[in-house]
């Protein structure tokens, strides 16, 4: 089988025979690309059958983590999501999905435009209040403009969308991290609570539930 | 998944619905719009109280509800030079209305469309201090000065509530919405009060009615409770904090607002606070992610 996760700027795709597993650009999909099983925002365009998001998050927390009570988080390119199970039973959900949204996507173009490798950045304690990501480049740019190292208003801006994410899942001790975003080191080491990371096709492991249970 | 009998999860019931004193009126029928001339035209924004409505009723006048008039996705023209983009499109859709709505008259009354007077002689906005919206206050000035509309600000305290029989009943939740707004009438005509029967609940709606966009009721079963502002209505207690405050935390609770309305700050609270609470807000109209965070969250509690 074929599984594909369809993020807003990325498409995971998952070989269930060969456990091949690609990711590629959704602009470089081929049109006629169909996956038997998917998710994601862009599924619709590129698979027969899918799951909605959240619940192959959920799938996939219960079948990857080896605890009963957890939070999972999903950092995409253009929105964020997660669950909560607490003694093995589900609690918590949510998405945010316009406001607070695209932070992933302005941190990709915002180190492209500036030239900056996130890799090479040391986390800040200073943050910028992220609603959204078109708001928070606006903030990055003011800062270098004020006089700002480029690296550090992004550091900073990044500070802020841990922050957000963080009071987001309410603020747990620990928190799964998985998403296009924890392919960002700076990310990872400037969420203000313990992280463990997952790879960014755990969606899939989710996908691969409910497909199992279709046959 | 109650969907108003409607395969359709698109099917939108209130879709160019006009609510007035006489119930729903489909599209463009005007037929209860004869004879305006005769009788004063009022425009109501929120719940006015029970005497100014009775008032009305008196005078025969053509009661037009600016929140409900013309369910209508294209709002932002209309105010695009009058209000904040990122703003309450409720409130946009209200001024669009007003603006609108000499698309509804005939051509005996184009004389007056043509010299570029609107045609509603009055509207009544309630004005309360907690109610339906505090916001509408300040953009009424706009209706004052600008379209020259002879404006009441009332505030609504009636404090007696009639109960929630509608709220905590099994038909479908689009149903619901249009049946308390029609109760609010048939109190005022004095008819005998919509008395469904109880259903235990499997779910429970919280908030104002999703004017944006009413097919997000498509994705509730039938056996959704409904709290909040929505609930104050069927009550006609629309003032009724402590009523809209309540909450049932047995159920796993939506709390709907409208996006940038100061009700999202209490709708986000209580979502906060309830064990199996969502907050989810809405623009202009659902959206896909919208649609996808609701059901993920209904079947994650299985109610579906």
């Amino acid at each position: 089988m074929i599984l594909l996760d369809a993020g807003t700027t990325y498409a995971k795709i998952l070989n269930t025979e060969t456990d091949e597993r690609t990711v590629k650009r959704i602009s470089e999909l081929e049109k006629t690309f169909r996956a038997d099983v998917g998710t994601g925002h862009n599924i619709s365009r590129f698979s027969k059958r899918s799951i909605n998001e959240i619940i192959a998050l959920a799938n996939a927390g219960r079948s990857l983590i080896n605890e009963n009570t957890f939070t999972l988080l999903d950092v995409g390119s253009r929105d964020a999501k997660f669950v909560v199970f607490e003694g093995g039973n589900f609690v918590h959900s949510d998405w945010n999905t316009e406001c607070g949204a695209f932070t992933g996507q302005a941190l990709e173009i915002l180190g492209n435009y500036l030239n900056v490798d996130y890799s090479k950045v040391e986390p800040q304690k200073e943050f910028i209040t992220a609603t959204c990501g078109l708001l928070g480049m606006g903030h990055v740019f003011d800062m270098v403009a004020g006089g700002i190292e480029p690296e550090t208003a992004a550091a900073r801006l990044i500070k802020g969308v841990c922050i957000s994410m963080y009071r987001f899942t309410r603020k747990p001790k620990k928190i799964y991290l998985t998403g296009g975003l924890v392919q960002n080191s700076l990310f990872i080491k400037s969420m203000p609570c313990e992280t463990i990371t997952l790879d960014r096709f755990t969606l899939l492991e989710g996908v691969k539930e409910y497909a199992l249970s279709l046959n | 998944m109650g969907n108003g009998g409607n395969p359709d999860n698109n099917y939108n019931s209130m879709q160019d619905m006009v609510l007035t004193r006489h119930g729903f009126v489909k599209g463009k029928d005007k037929s209860f719009l004869k004879n305006p001339k005769d009788k004063p035209f009022v425009g109501i924004i929120g719940i006015p109280p029970k005497e100014v409505m009775e008032e009305l009723i008196q005078e025969s006048a053509v009661i037009l509800s600016l929140d409900m008039y013309k369910v209508d996705q294209l709002i932002t023209e209309p105010t695009e030079n009058i209000l904040p983009k990122a703003y309450c499109a409720q409130i946009k859709r209200i001024i669009a209305n007003i603006l609108s709505v000499t698309d509804y008259w005939n051509e005996d009354v184009m004389d007056s469309v043509l010299v570029g007077r609107n045609p509603i002689s009055e509207i009544i906005i309630e004005d309360s201090e907690i109610c339906r919206c505090n916001e509408m206050g300040f953009v009424a000035d706009y209706i004052e000065n600008e379209l020259k509309i002879k404006l009441r600000r009332v505030k609504n305290n009636d404090i007696e509530r009639k109960g929630d029989y509608i709220c905590k009943s099994g038909i479908p939740l689009d149903e619901k919405f249009g049946k308390i707004a029609g109760y609010f009438y048939r109190d005022i005509e004095r008819k005998k009060p919509f008395k469904p029967e109880y259903v235990k609940p499997k779910c429970a709606f919280w908030g104002t009615p999703p004017w944006g966009d009413f097919s997000i009721s498509n994705y509730f079963p039938d056996e959704t409770h409904i709290y909040g502002w929505t609930r104050c209505v069927e009550n006609l207690t629309p003032g009724d904090l402590k009523l809209e405050l309540e909450f049932d935390p047995d159920i796993p609770t939506v709390f709907f607002s409208q996006s940038f309305c100061p009700k999202a700050g209490l709708a986000s609270y209580l979502a906060s606070k309830h064990p199996r609470g969502i907050f989810i807000d809405m623009d202009i109209g659902l959206t896909r992610s919208t649609v996808a965070k609701l059901t993920a969250f209904l079947q994650l509690n299985n109610v579906i």
